[in-house]
């Protein structure tokens, strides 16, 4: 089949001569021409979590010190899926001037920044094969090229023509036959990131903490808790510097596993220095808030502007203004926390904890018994009273009732993240998208209550400092009452998406699960 | 979801092809995964991006699908900028349409495979209403119309409206513009200004009449390639924009 050369990547060759004797001879033996040859610099670049990556792709750009290509590939293939030129490597995708690619990324990535995740220096030469009538049936690019501070890798690079695969087949032959070439074991990127000692997706916002199911509670429970301490600090210089919202928002969510799982998971670790550590988390906690919640305002702004009258649209123009400006002070105060010396000695404090191995004797309760059982009382009890607590919601029920309810529904899922790995893992997994169903309505019904809500604060305060009042007050009431229309018919999904899940067959998950924990 | 376009006119010699060309081209380097169909037997299209006429098995094969339009794909010289060549046999098309059940849909099948492929699909038709453009009308989310400001070629845009209303799909869209417009003729100025009244879709661009584009001949590449700085390499870029939705400027 045709496509199977398109399935491998860039061949390595053994150093030997100098890299233009190197072309040269390449160059003669495919009768190719020389394009171009210069020093070159190779950056890749990916979101923080790897976004492209995972959903196949590389982007690398190509260039010397000004401006270079900046191409698109598949993982491991060397057909080129778009190609721009004069460009410099892009920290978002709208600095790109190219209205297609600028789409693709941005559909891909957002809204995260784009970020090097690798680099190498070296020399590339651009060749090209011509067939009949000067038609470009093939191009090559040889690369001397090494990350800094390791030797460097003599690689080549094809750039196949579709349709054009016997050029393609008869120059790997050659470079095979001739030139010692061999078809790498991986991409370019994971070559570069193997002599970094690295690997492409090493990081993920998951859970992914694997438990002895036969192990201590204390033990298993500070395995987990340490593993969000890592996926904190990991995320900590995004946070600092502010790179794109996602850093912060893993941090608080990692930070907010943490604390559930210290509320919930009780009788495991020693109740006085879990309240002492608990009084810090709140402290950031309310120190983060107030950024993210400007975060979640400036992301939803498009939306909010789509979403009323466009006559109206321009009066939303000093409420940008002023969600900027506040998300302004309420980071530098998040950086300078972040800079403390209370921060520091928290954070040196809770990894000390953590890394403590548990004592032999505790007097707590359950501490030294196995993880899968104290882990399958507390979801089971949990999940009881998510079931208890929505049974009592009527058409007629204070949104509180409901509001309750999502932190219920919230701790119940930390839970079920945190201790997946003790149970089998298909049913889990449709437990946790059960319950996320559920979870999904209450969290838009809560959002549009505390949206509304933070519009009417803005509101007031921009009635005396917008250029015309009338006109944002017009817009931010338009805006209100969107969120209202949409909260009354979120609202009346509730009943629906409750009774899919207080449901025979999601109870029965649940207790096979939890309950009868293979006794019963 | 990928974009499919047309180039069409009843007329001939109005600059379909030469918007295809540029347009694909353009469109590549913007980004788009591009692919240009040269359907006119003739072979242009396929000639100025230096690819073989030729499509093995020939038309027939490709409306029985007994060959995939994705093994007949060629790569031009250009990345992002894919092309399906033009086959001699193309002037049987109509005939091979006809033996098949619901021409009118056959090419939208044939397109479906590839389409999530692509960003943007060109079709470079020839001239004339026949079963192959009725079957292109049918593919398409649009069709790109040259427009000579001449009154002949009004007369003709007219009649492909008429002709759509009863013949097209429903609400099938024209995007009809200026071509090989030359500004020192008054009769070109004075029908660019009435058409602009009497044809309310008429995109705002006009391609001028320019030599470079007759280079493309002897260059055997776009003109927005060997003279990307020209004012009608310029008229290309903005047109491109009308056509794929972004804003002007
Ligand atoms: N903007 C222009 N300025 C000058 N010459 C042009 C321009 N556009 C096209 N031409 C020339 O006019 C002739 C016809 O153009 P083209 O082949 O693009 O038209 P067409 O509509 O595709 O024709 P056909 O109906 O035969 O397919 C060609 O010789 C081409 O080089
Ligand atoms: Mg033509």
């Amino acid at each position: 089949m045709s496509e199977v050369t398109f399935e491998r990547c860039v061949l390595a060759a053994p150093p030997g001569p100098t890299f233009p004797d190197w072309t040269e001879a390449v160059r003669q033996a495919l009768g190719a021409e020389v394009v171009h040859s210069a020093r070159h610099r190779v950056v890749w670049l990916d979101t923080f979590d790897w976004r492209l990556w995972r959903k196949g792709f590389v982007l690398e750009w190509l260039g010397g010190d000004g401006c270079g290509d900046l191409r698109l590939r598949r993982i491991g293939g060397c057909r080129v899926e778009v190609e721009v030129g004069g460009v410099k490597p892009p920290r978002w995708p709208d600095d790109l001037p190219q209205a297609g690619l600028r789409a693709r990324l941005r559909r891909m990535t957002a809204p995260r920044v784009l970020l090097p995740v690798a680099e190498s220096r070296g020399r590339r030469a651009l060749l090209r094969v011509l067939g009949p009538e000067d038609k470009t049936v093939l191009r090559l690019e040889l690369r001397d090229e090494a990350v800094a501070g390791h030797p460097p890798q003599r690689l080549i690079q094809p750039l196949p023509i579709r349709g054009y695969d016997r050029a393609l087949r008869g120059a790997i032959q050659r470079l095979r036959a001739e030139f010692q070439a061999q078809w790498a074991a991986t991409d370019p990127l994971g070559l570069a990131l193997a002599t970094l000692g690295r690997a492409p997706g090493d990081y993920s916002n998951k859970l992914a903490v694997r438990l002895n199911p036969l192990d201590r509670a204390d033990r298993a429970l500070k395995k987990i808790l340490l593993h969000l301490l890592d996926l904190v600090e990991r995320n900590e210089p995004g946070v600092r510097e502010d790179l794109d919202p996602e850093f912060l928002h893993d941090y608080r969510v990692s930070w907010r596993r943490t604390r559930s799982l210290l509320s919930q998971v009780k009788k495991v670790l020693p109740d006085e220095e879990v309240a002492r550590f608990a009084a810090e988390l709140r402290w950031i906690s309310g120190l983060t808030s107030p950024v993210r919640d400007m975060d979640v305002y400036l992301l939803e702004f498009d939306g909010y502007r789509e979403s009323i009258p466009a006559d109206l649209r321009p009066g939303l123009m000093p409420l940008h203004a002023l969600l900027v400006e506040e998300k302004r002070k309420a980071h530098a105060a998040l950086a300078r926390a972040l800079s403390s010396r209370r921060y520091r000695s928290f954070m040196q404090a809770w990894r000390f904890f953590l890394e403590a191995p548990p004592p032999a004797y505790t007097p707590l309760k359950n501490a030294a018994r196995p993880v899968t059982e104290v882990a399958s009382r507390r979801i089971w009890k949990v999940f009881r009273r998510v079931l208890g607590q929505g049974r009592t919601i009527d058409d007629a029920s204070p949104p509180e009732d409901l509001h309750e309810l999502r932190k219920t529904c919230k701790k119940l899922r930390y839970l079920l993240e945190a201790f997946a790995s003790l149970y089998p893992a298909e049913p889990l997994q449709a437990s946790i998208r059960d319950l996320k169903h559920l979870q999904d309505n209450l969290g838009e019904y809560q959002d549009l209550a505390v949206h509304a809500a933070a519009l009417g604060t803005f509101r007031e305060r921009l009635c005396e400092t917008a250029p015309d009042p009338a006109l944002t007050d017009r817009a931010i009431e338009a805006l209100i009452e969107s969120f209202q229309r949409r909260a009354r018919q979120v609202r009346q999904e509730f009943a629906d998406r409750f009774a899919a899940f207080d449901s025979k067959p999601v109870r029965k998950r649940f207790r096979a699960l939890f309950k009868e924990d293979g006794r019963a | 979801m990928s974009r499919v376009l047309a180039l069409y006119q009843i007329k001939g010699g109005v600059g379909k092809t030469a918007t295809a060309v540029n347009l694909a081209f353009l469109a590549a380097a913007e980004g788009y995964r591009t692919l240009l169909w040269d359907l006119d037997p003739q072979g242009a299209t396929s000639f100025y991006y230096r690819v073989r006429p030729k499509v093995k098995g020939g038309a027939r094969k490709l409306v029985l699908r007994k060959r995939a339009l994705d093994e007949v794909i060629k790569g031009t010289d250009y990345g992002g900028l894919d092309l399906i060549p033009a086959d001699f046999s193309y002037r049987n098309l109509d005939l091979d349409l006809a033996g098949v059940r619901k021409p009118h849909t056959r090419i939208r099948k044939l397109l479906k495979p590839v389409a999530r492929d692509y960003d943007l699909i060109l079709l470079d038709c020839a001239p004339g209403i026949t079963l192959t453009s009725e079957s292109v009308f049918h593919a398409v989310d649009a069709l790109v119309v040259p427009l000579i400001p001449t009154t002949l070629s009004v007369r003709t845009y007219h009649q492909l409206q008429d002709h759509l209303s009863v013949h097209g799909p429903r609400r099938l869209p024209c995007r009809p513009f200026f071509s090989m417009v030359d500004r020192r003729r008054g009769m070109h100025r004075a029908l660019v200004d009435t058409l602009s009244h009497e044809i309310p879709e008429i995109l705002p661009i006009e391609i001028p009449y320019s030599a470079e584009v007759e280079r493309m001949g002897t260059r055997r590449a776009p003109v927005c390639e060997f003279a990307p700085r020209s004012p009608v390499t310029d008229a290309y870029r903005r047109l491109l924009r009308a056509v794929m939705g972004q804003p002007a400027g």
